[in-house]
C-alpha cells in the first residue's frame, strides 16, 4: 500500500485547486480538483485525493487528472474523477476508470401534476411504485429477453426494448447518445455477464439507486425551466440506476485481464486498481466494445423502469402517462467513457474521456444535443440524498474548455455505512423523514440508516461549487416526496 | 488476538464494506468468507439450505484462488438466485479447490435482505498467515 503523504494543494482559485506534477515524479500531468474550502475539508478525510494523482500517472493522459467536488474514494479512480486520454500519444483506456456500475445514470421526466394533488395519494403512488418496480437483493425482473435477443439488447439498447413496448421513440431523444452506444460487441461480453443479466432488466438494484418522486421547489433560470416545462411546485419523477450484474461482470472480467496485461504493453500505475491498456491494444477494443454493450445495457434498463413507473402513474391517477405530460427531460450517464472531439493546444483531437462518477455537461450548441434543447446546453441530471435536494442544470462553453465538458454526478458519501447504522441507533430515519415529508420505502433490512441524509455531503454546496465555477448551471431544484429504494 | 480459532466480521469502509475471514486450517478460512460475503446479502439466520452445488476452481496461487472462490459464489448467487449459507471445502491444495456450497432460492417472505454486492475488489485485499491463523481482507463493491 502507498504510504499517505500529505498532498499538496495549489490554490487557484476559490473553486479550483492543484495537485502540482512534482508531486510525484510518475505524473503526467497535474490534477485539478474543483471544490472550496468548505468540500475540501471532507475531501481530505479519505485517499480521494492521492488516487487524482494516481491517476495522472495513465499513459497518454491529457492536460489534467481532473476531480469534481463530489470526489470520494473509489477503487483505482476517485469517485468524481475524470481523465482523458490520446489514442496517439499511447493513451490507455481504465475500467477501473469508469467504475463497476457501467453507465449507471439518472433519468429525470416532467409531470402536470402539482404537489398538492399528489400529496393525498401520496402514500399509495409510493407503496404501488414499491410493490411494481423490482428492488433490492436478488429481485428478478419480469422483463424476459431470450437467447437471441441478449445480443440485441447489448447493440441497440433503450432502442431495442422500446420496440418491445417499454416507452416510445420521442424517449430515445432525450437520452444521452440516444441510448446507444455504436461499436458495441456481443461476443466481447463472457457468459456469465449474460448469465448475471438475464433477468435483471428493469430492476432497480440496492446501494445508493432509487426511484423517486419529487417537487420543483425552486427555480434558478425561468427562462431555461420554462423551455423544460418545469414549473415551481410541480412533480417529478428521477431513477437512478445502471447496468446491475451484466455490467459489474464485464468490469470485473477487463480488470482481471488488464491486470495481466500491464508488464506486456510495459505500464507502470500505483495502483494495480488502475490496470489499464493501450486504446489501440486488443485488450482495450475488447473493453471498449464490452463496455459499450454493457452501457446499452443500462440505457435499456433505465428506459425499462421509467416504463414500469409511468404504468404506476397511470393506475394511480386514472389518466395516461401522455395525459400526465411524463415527457423524458433526459438521461444521463456517469460511468462511462466516451470518445469524443476536444480542442488541446488549440487543436482538434479524438480523445477518450473517462467519466466515473462524472455527468458529461456539453454546451449549448452542441451537435450532440437534442434539438429541442441544443440552445440551451445539455441538460444535466444530479441526485442529492433522499432527505435533501436534486437539481437540473445546463452544460456550459466553459465545461467543454476546462473539463471535457463534464460536471458532477450527486452528493457523494461522507460517512461509512455502519458509521450511519450507529448514528441513527435509536432513532427511526424513516419516520424523520415522514414528518419532513418525505416518504421511504426500503427492502433492506439496513438501508434506510445506511442512505439516511447525514451520510451524504449536501448537494446544495456541490452543486454551488460546479455552479460558481462555470463548469454547469443551475436550472431548478427539486425536492424529495417519495423515496424507493433496494 | 482473542478470536475463536475460525471466524468472520464485517468492517467499515467509506462507501464499501470490508469483509474479514480466518481460520487455523486454509480451508476453514475460505469457509468463514463464503459466510461473511453472504452475511453482507441476507441476515444468514433466515436462510435454511435445500440446494446443494459443487464448485472446482483452478488457480496459480492462494490468493488467486481465494478471491476467484468469492467472485465464484457471488456469481452463483446473482445467475442462479440462491442464498448461501454452508459452505464445505472437501479439497483445497496447490491453488485447486473443491467444494460443495448449500443454500435456498430467494424467497423474499422468508429472507431478512441485506445489500447487493456489485464486485469483490482487489483494493487493500490482504491474506496472510500467523502461528496460528489464516486471515483475510476483502473490500465488497456495493
Amino acid at each position: 500500500m502507498q504510504t499517505v503523504k500529505e498532498i499538496p494543494l495549489k490554490k487557484i482559485d476559490d473553486y479550483r485547486w492543484e495537485i502540482p506534477r512534482d508531486f510525484d515524479p510518475g505524473m503526467r500531468v497535474p490534477g485539478r480538483i474543483f471544490c472550496d474550502e468548505k468540500l475540501l475539508e471532507s475531501v481530505r478525510k479519505d485517499q480521494a485525493l492521492l488516487q487524482v494523482a494516481n491517476v495522472a500517472h495513465l499513459p497518454g493522459i491529457v492536460n489534467y487528472s481532473l476531480a469534481m467536488p463530489d470526489i470520494h474514494w473509489g477503487y483505482g479512480f476517485p469517485i468524481g474523477g475524470v481523465a482523458a486520454t490520446d489514442p496517439d500519444q499511447g493513451g490507455v483506456i481504465s475500467p477501473g476508470g469508469i467504475g463497476f456500475d457501467i453507465n449507471c445514470g439518472v433519468r429525470l421526466i416532467r409531470t402536470n401534476l402539482s404537489f398538492s394533488e399528489v400529496q393525498p395519494k401520496l402514500k399509495t403512488l409510493v407503496a404501488t411504485l414499491f410493490n411494481q418496480i423490482p428492488c433490492g437483493v436478488g429481485q428478478s425482473g419480469e422483463i424476459r429477453i431470450s437467447q437471441t435477443e441478449r445480443a440485441k439488447v447489448v447493440t441497440q439498447g433503450a432502442k431495442f426494448v422500446i420496440k418491445k413496448g417499454y416507452g416510445v421513440e420521442e424517449d430515445l431523444q432525450y437520452t444521452e447518445a440516444n441510448g446507444c452506444l455504436e461499436g458495441a460487441d456481443p461476443d466481447t461480453v463472457s457468459e456469465r455477464a449474460y448469465q448475471r443479466g438475464a433477468d435483471q432488466l428493469g430492476t432497480l438494484g440496492s446501494g445508493n439507486h432509487f426511484l423517486e418522486v419529487q417537487t420543483i421547489d425552486k427555480i434558478f433560470d425561468s427562462e431555461a425551466a420554462e423551455r423544460f416545462g418545469l414549473r415551481e411546485g410541480e412533480v417529478t419523477l428521477m431513477i437512478h440506476s445502471g447496468s446491475r450484474g451484466f455490467g459489474y461482470q464485464v468490469c470485473d472480467d477487463f480488470l482481471d485481464i488488464m491486470r495481466h496485461t500491464l508488464n506486456k504493453y510495459h505500464i507502470k500505475v500505483p495502483d494495480v486498481q488502475l490496470a489499464c491498456a493501450p486504446l489501440i491494444s486488443p485488450e482495450g477494443k475488447r473493453y471498449i466494445a464490452a463496455m459499450r454493450a454493457a452501457a446499452n445495457y443500462a440505457w435499456a434498463n433505465r428506459q425499462c423502469l421509467m416504463h414500469l413507473a409511468r404504468n404506476v402513474f397511470e393506475k394511480v391517477f386514472s389518466r395516461s402517462w401522455q395525459d400526465l405530460g411524463m415527457h423524458l427531460i433526459y438521461d444521463v450517464a456517469h460511468n462511462i467513457a466516451k470518445f469524443e472531439e476536444h480542442k488541446v493546444n488549440g487543436k482538434e483531437k479524438l480523445l477518450c474521456i473517462h467519466r466515473k462518477g462524472a455527468t458529461r455537461a456539453f454546451p449549448p450548441g452542441h451537435p450532440e444535443l437534442p434539438e429541442a434543447y441544443r440552445d440551451l446546453g445539455q441538460p444535466v441530471v444530479i441526485p442529492g440524498d433522499m432527505g435533501r435536494n436534486s437539481y437540473l442544470l445546463l452544460g456550459t462553453s466553459q465545461a467543454f474548455d476546462e473539463t471535457f465538458g463534464t460536471t458532477c454526478h450527486g452528493a457523494g458519501r461522507v460517512m461509512s455505512r455502519a458509521q450511519a447504522v450507529r448514528m441513527s441507533h435509536g432513532r427511526s430515519i424513516e419516520q424523520e423523514l415522514e414528518k419532513q415529508g418525505t416518504i421511504v420505502m426500503a427492502r433492506g433490512y439496513k438501508g434506510i440508516a445506511e442512505e439516511q441524509p447525514a451520510a451524504y455531503k449536501d448537494i446544495n454546496d456541490v452543486v454551488r461549487v460546479v455552479h460558481e465555477a462555470g463548469i454547469a448551471k443551475r436550472v431548478v431544484r427539486m425536492k424529495p416526496m417519495g423515496v424507493i429504494k433496494g | 488476538m482473542t478470536r475463536s480459532s475460525r471466524g468472520y466480521e464485517t468492517f467499515e469502509h467509506t462507501a464499501d464494506i470490508g469483509i474479514r475471514a480466518w481460520g487455523s486450517q486454509f480451508s476453514e478460512l475460505f469457509e468463514e468468507a463464503g459466510k461473511a460475503l453472504f452475511s453482507v446479502l441476507v441476515n444468514l439466520k433466515t436462510v435454511s439450505p435445500s440446494q446443494k452445488i459443487k464448485i472446482e476452481l483452478n488457480r496459480e496461487s492462494g490468493e488467486e484462488l481465494f478471491l476467484a472462490w468469492l467472485k465464484e459464489l457471488l456469481f452463483i448467487f446473482d445467475a442462479k438466485h440462491l442464498f448461501l449459507s454452508k459452505f464445505k471445502i472437501i479439497d483445497l491444495n496447490l491453488g485447486k479447490l473443491t467444494a460443495e456450497v448449500e443454500g435456498e432460492p430467494i424467497d423474499r417472505g422468508k429472507h431478512i435482505l441485506g445489500k447487493e454486492v456489485k464486485a469483490i475488489t482487489h483494493h487493500q485485499f490482504k491474506l496472510v498467515q500467523d502461528k496460528a491463523h489464516y486471515f483475510a481482507e476483502v473490500i465488497l463493491d456495493i
